[in-house]
């Protein structure tokens, strides 16, 4: 027996913030700069009342159109952005999805890793015969978190929630799984007020940053730097582990999706790895950086495009804040 | 071997501003300020920047490096500050190699 992914959908809000846009506010950052630099045009943003919970919702009932929603046992919502302390997201999902009411769901808090996360929970629970056939959603509107004067991080990230129904299966197509964390890091990506620890400040000061970037601790911060370390150094070493779990070498993969953080640490990374250029996806062009779901977009858009085919071992890790980690080898 | 270091690093800055196109280009020399709070690179930049220079390293001097990780992040003075404290950590770490 084993588990597999069975259909992947997902949704993107309608409001786009395109190069030219951001241009017109920031005149030294130009649409092609903007491009070259990072390998984004445009970003879909979440509308003033429209959140995580919202896209969510959308991307589940897309999922479910093609799917007996009655099958569904349990629910797993990934976000960074909930709608409340407490309920959790995923109990109003299950509501308002129409799913059975004797099912399981809760919410868990990771950015660009969750989707891995979310995977190697789902695994667990079929093999354990806690669920078989569960949905995950992954959804978040880091846009809410940006300082419309941090340049440096609007034009990286986008708002948006992936969908993705894990089943039993006859062959195992979930592979071995690594997981890995380094709290250390947490204050590198982290938006410092509105927790219970620093509770939102109206008054917040305005930091203006080396770089000419304006924030407050009431929203997010990336420490651009510090954060390519970590990723740069992290995901050759997790790469091989992974390798080595599943018993595969890098010749036995046939396409890496990684999360897609922007295009120059995703560049660098296939340059240190070694990864053939077509067995390697890039494309940030009109997503962005959507935090957990770069990689069921990446995947669905690979299957879409028939780059991946019935059969192919695909390589997939997540990383971000936390610091957190993981990765596995799917086949679809 | 600094020699040879400092020169893919200065080849490395005019790779770099021929890709970058900016408006502002670096200044090629040894006292060219990198990282730094007076420095022109922001840190997009910066990656772009460590990313020639360990492509050039890895062509011209047969070595393949990873310049910024933790190690450089716990020095006492940065070695991402100028052209000259760079060379110095390069070759500390091609050193570290052998």
């Amino acid at each position: 027996m084993g588990v597999k992914i069975t259909n992947i959908e997902y949704y993107l809000p309608e409001k786009i913030i395109t190069n030219d846009q951001l241009t017109k506010q920031f005149p030294d950052w130009t649409p092609d700069k903007i491009e070259r630099k990072i390998g984004i045009k445009e970003r879909h943003i979440a509308k003033k009342n429209e959140t995580a919970l919202d896209l969510a919702l959308i991307a589940g009932k897309k999922i479910l159109e093609n799917y007996d929603k009655d099958k569904i046992d349990f629910l797993l919502l990934c976000t960074q952005s909930p709608e409340y302390y407490m309920p959790s997201g995923a109990c109003i999902l299950q509501d308002r999805l129409g799913l059975n009411k004797n099912i399981g769901a809760f919410d868990y808090n990771l950015g660009c890793s969750g989707f891995i996360y979310g995977l190697a929970n789902a695994k667990a629970f079929i093999n354990s015969k806690i669920a078989n056939n569960i949905l995950l959603i992954t959804s978040d509107t880091i846009s809410k978190y940006l300082n419309h004067k941090d340049i440096g991080n609007m034009i990286i990230f986008g708002d948006a929630a992936g969908a993705t129904i894990i089943e039993k299966s006859k062959k195992e197509q979930i592979g071995e799984f690594v997981l890995g964390t380094d709290g250390s890091g947490y204050k590198n990506l982290i938006v410092p007020n509105g927790g219970l620890r620093h509770q939102y400040n109206p008054k917040a000061k305005e930091i203006n940053d080396d770089s000419g970037n304006i924030r407050t601790d009431n929203i997010f911060y990336m420490n651009g730097i510090e954060v390519f370390s970590f990723g740069i150094n992290i995901v050759p070493k997790v790469t091989k582990e992974i390798l080595n779990k599943n018993k595969l070498i890098l010749n036995d993969i046939n396409y890496t999706i990684f999360h897609q953080a922007n295009k120059c640490i995703n560049k660098y990374l296939r340059e240190k790895i070694g990864i053939q250029k077509d067995k390697y996806y890039l494309n940030l062009l009109y997503t962005g950086n959507t935090s957990s779901c770069t990689i069921p977009i990446a995947i669905k858009n690979s299957l879409d495009k028939n780059i991946i085919k019935k059969g192919n071992k695909i390589l997939i890790i997540g990383f971000g804040s936390g610091y957190s980690w993981g990765g596995t080898v799917i086949e679809i | 071997m600094k020699e040879k270091i400092k020169n893919v690093v200065m080849d490395s800055l005019q790779e770099f501003n021929e890709e970058a196109d900016e408006d502002k280009p670096l200044e090629i020399s040894k006292n060219t300020i990198l990282l730094d709070k007076k420095g022109e690179l922001d840190s997009l930049d910066f990656v772009t920047l460590v990313i020639i220079i360990e492509s050039n390293i890895f062509n011209k001097l047969g070595k393949n490096i990873t310049i910024v990780s933790e190690k450089a992040f716990s020095k006492k003075y940065s070695p991402f500050k100028d052209v000259e404290s760079l060379t110095e950590f390069i070759a500390e770490l091609l050193e570290n190699e052998k």
